[in-house]
C-alpha cells in the first residue's frame, strides 16, 4: 500500500511537556484519515510537524516517500494544503483577494480557478466585504479555499468544522468527500466532533498522550465495534440480578436499562426476563458508536 | 526566490503608508533645507541629527510592516506551501533594507538639494559630506539588519516596536560613552547604529568613521546570520 505520510518514532518535546512520544502514523494515498483524540493529545502538533510550521526533537516523519531532513521536503509541500487551527487570512481584504495573495504565494502564473474556488466553498457571493467582517464559518471556509490553492493532492484539516453550523458541517463534509471521491485528493483531518468523522473517513488513527494508540480502517473499526441489545425494563431492581444469573456480558445504561453484547437470541431472552417477573418495555439493536469505542481505548479519565 | 520578493514588494507597495511616507520624507527634506539657512546649518550640518530623528519614523513603519505577518499568522501560508525558512528571512530583509534606503535617499535628496539652493555650496565642506553621506547609509543598512533580526525574532506586534527601542538604545549608550570615557564604550558606540551619528556633521565628520562603519556591517552581518539562524529554528503556532 502506498502511503502519503509515514511517522516512526516522532517525539516533540518543549521545556516542560511532552506533545509527542515515539509516535507513528501511516496515511494510506487516497484515504480520508480522521485522527481522534482528546484535547492535548498531539494532533495539532503533528500537524504542525507535517506542514513545517515546528520541528520534530526527534524521530522521522516521510511525505511522499521524502524524509523530513531532506531538502526535498520543500517541494514536496507544494502538493499539500493545510489549515491549522484558525485559518490566517489577510483580514484587510476581501475573500478573493485573499485567493489571490495564495495563488502569488504559490509563484503560480495566473489566477485561473479562483471563481471556481470560491463557489466550491461558497463564498462566490461576498463581494467586496473584507475577511475581518466574516462569521467563523465563512473564514473557515475561506480557509479551506486558500488550503486548495494550486489543486493540492493531499489536504490537512485541523478542526476544520470548529465553529461550523449544521448547515456549514454538511457542506464541509460534501466537499471533502467530493474532493476524495472526484479528484482523489488525500485527506487528513483531526476533529473532535467524533460523529462526523464516522461519516467522513476510510481511516482512522486514535491518538493519546502523544502516542499513537490505534490505526485502523472503517471496516476494521466496523468489526471492532460491539454490536448490542438494549433493553429498557420496568423493575430496576431485579435487572442486574436476572443478567448476572443468566451469565450475559452486559453494562447497566442506567438503574432500569442496559446494553447486552453477548450474542443472544431475543425471544428467548424476553422470556427468560418475564419468568423473573420483569417486563421489557423497549428493546433496540445498537451498534458500539465511535465515541464509545474511542473512550474504550484511551480511557474515560479527564483531559486538559 | 524572485517570486517570494515579488509577493513582498507587491504587498508592501500596496499599503498607503509605505507609498507615503518617502513622498512625505521628501517634502520634509526639502522644507528642512529651506528653513535651515542660519548658522552653520548652511553647510549642511543638521543634515546627520535630522537623519537620526527619521529613524523613528521609519522604523515603526518598517516594523508594522514586518510584524503584520506576524500578527495575522499569514507567514504560516508561505511556509506550509514549501517556501524555505531562509528565503523567507532574506526576502523580508531586502524589503525591509529597500524601505530604509528608499526612504531616507528621499529625505536625504529633498535635504541637500533644497539647502544646496537656498544656502548654496560655497561653505560646503564636500569631503564631509561625502563621507557623512556613506556613513549615513551604511548606518540605515545596518539599522535595517539589526530592525529586520528584532522582528522576526519577537514574533508579535511587539516586534514592530523594538526596532524603535533598540535605536533610542543606541543614542542613550551614547551618554554613558561620555559618562565613562571607557575605550570599550568608544567600541560598542561604534557597532551600535545611530549611536554616532548624532557627532557626526559634514564641516567636522566623525573621526572613525571607518572603523565604526566596519564594526557597524560586522553587527549587520551577526544581526542577519543569527536571525536566519533562529527563525530556521523557531516554533510557529
Amino acid at each position: 500500500m502506498e502511503y502519503i505520510v509515514t511517522a516512526e518514532n516522532l517525539c516533540k518535546h518543549y521545556p516542560r511537556f511532552k506533545a509527542l512520544n515515539n509516535f507513528s502514523m501511516h496515511v494510506p494515498k487516497g484515504a480520508i484519515y480522521g485522527f481522534v483524540g482528546r484535547n492535548g493529545a498531539g494532533k495539532t502538533t503533528l500537524i504542525r510537524l507535517l506542514t513545517g510550521l515546528q520541528l520534530p526533537t526527534s524521530g522521522e516523519f516521510s511525505l511522499y516517500g521524502t524524509k523530513h531532513t531532506d531538502s526535498a521536503i520543500l517541494s514536496i509541500r507544494r502538493r499539500m494544503g493545510a489549515v491549522v487551527e484558525t485559518p490566517s487570512l489577510y483580514l484587510d481584504k476581501t475573500a478573493e483577494e485573499n485567493l489571490r495573495l495564495q495563488y502569488r504565494t504559490l509563484g503560480l502564473p495566473s489566477f485561473d480557478g479562483i471563481k471556481e474556488l470560491l463557489e466550491l466553498v461558497g463564498l462566490h457571493d461576498t463581494g467586496n466585504k473584507k475577511a475581518k467582517k466574516f462569521s467563523l464559518g465563512m473564514r473557515q471556509r475561506l480557509g479551506i479555499a486558500i488550503a486548495l490553492c494550486g489543486n493540492p493532492d493531499f489536504l490537512v484539516l485541523d478542526e476544520p468544522i470548529n465553529g461550523l453550523d449544521p448547515q456549514g458541517i454538511i457542506e464541509v463534509r460534501e466537499l471533502i468527500l467530493k474532493l476524495n471521491r472526484e479528484r482523489g485528493v488525500t485527506v487528513l483531518i483531526s476533529s473532535h466532533i467524533l460523529d462526523e468523522l464516522a461519516r467522513l473517513a476510510t481511516h482512522f488513527g486514535f491518538v493519546d498522550g502523544g502516542h499513537m494508540v490505534k490505526e485502523m480502517s472503517a471496516e476494521e473499526l466496523d468489526a471492532a465495534c460491539k454490536k448490542s441489545i438494549f433493553i429498557e425494563t420496568d423493575h430496576p431492581e431485579l435487572l442486574s440480578a436476572a443478567l448476572a444469573g443468566m451469565g450475559l456480558d452486559y453494562r447497566l445504561e442506567s438503574d432500569s436499562s442496559a446494553s447486552i453484547f453477548s450474542d443472544t437470541e431475543v425471544t428467548p431472552l424476553v422470556l427468560a426476563l418475564h419468568e423473573k417477573g420483569i417486563t421489557v418495555k423497549k428493546m433496540t439493536e445498537r451498534d458500539e458508536s465511535l465515541e464509545s469505542f474511542f473512550l474504550s481505548l484511551v480511557g474515560g479519565g479527564s483531559h486538559e | 526566490m524572485n517570486k517570494l520578493i515579488s509577493f513582498e514588494f507587491r504587498n508592501a507597495f500596496k499599503l498607503l503608508y509605505i507609498k507615503l511616507l518617502p513622498v512625505i520624507l521628501l517634502a520634509f527634506g526639502i522644507s528642512c533645507g529651506f528653513l535651515n539657512d542660519s548658522n552653520n546649518d548652511s553647510t549642511f550640518d543638521g543634515l546627520c541629527q535630522i537623519i537620526v530623528m527619521m529613524s523613528e519614523l521609519i522604523t515603526i513603519i518598517g516594523g508594522m510592516l514586518l510584524s503584520k505577518d506576524y500578527t495575522q499568522n499569514t507567514i504560516r501560508n508561505k511556509i506550509i506551501v514549501g517556501h524555505s525558512r531562509t528565503k523567507i528571512y532574506l526576502a523580508k530583509q531586502i524589503i525591509l533594507t529597500v524601505i530604509y534606503l528608499l526612504n531616507i535617499t528621499a529625505f536625504y535628496a529633498g535635504y541637500t538639494i533644497s539647502t544646496a539652493l537656498a544656502a548654496g555650496t560655497a561653505q560646503l565642506n564636500r569631503s564631509g559630506l561625502i563621507q557623512s553621506t556613506c556613513y549615513i547609509f551604511v548606518t540605515y543598512f545596518c539599522l535595517s539588519l539589526l530592525a529586520c533580526f528584532l522582528t522576526m525574532t519577537v514574533k508579535n506586534a511587539l516586534g514592530g516596536a523594538l526596532p524603535l527601542l533598540a535605536a533610542y538604545a543606541a543614542l542613550m549608550i551614547t551618554v554613558f560613552e561620555d559618562l565613562t570615557d571607557a575605550k570599550i564604550m568608544h567600541y560598542v558606540c561604534d557597532t551600535l547604529p545611530l549611536a554616532k551619528l548624532m557627532v557626526c556633521t559634514c564641516s567636522e565628520p566623525y573621526p572613525h568613521i571607518l572603523r565604526s562603519c566596519i564594526l557597524m556591517t560586522c553587527f549587520g552581518i551577526a544581526c542577519f546570520t543569527g536571525g536566519i539562524a533562529i527563525f530556521r529554528k523557531t516554533n510557529l503556532n
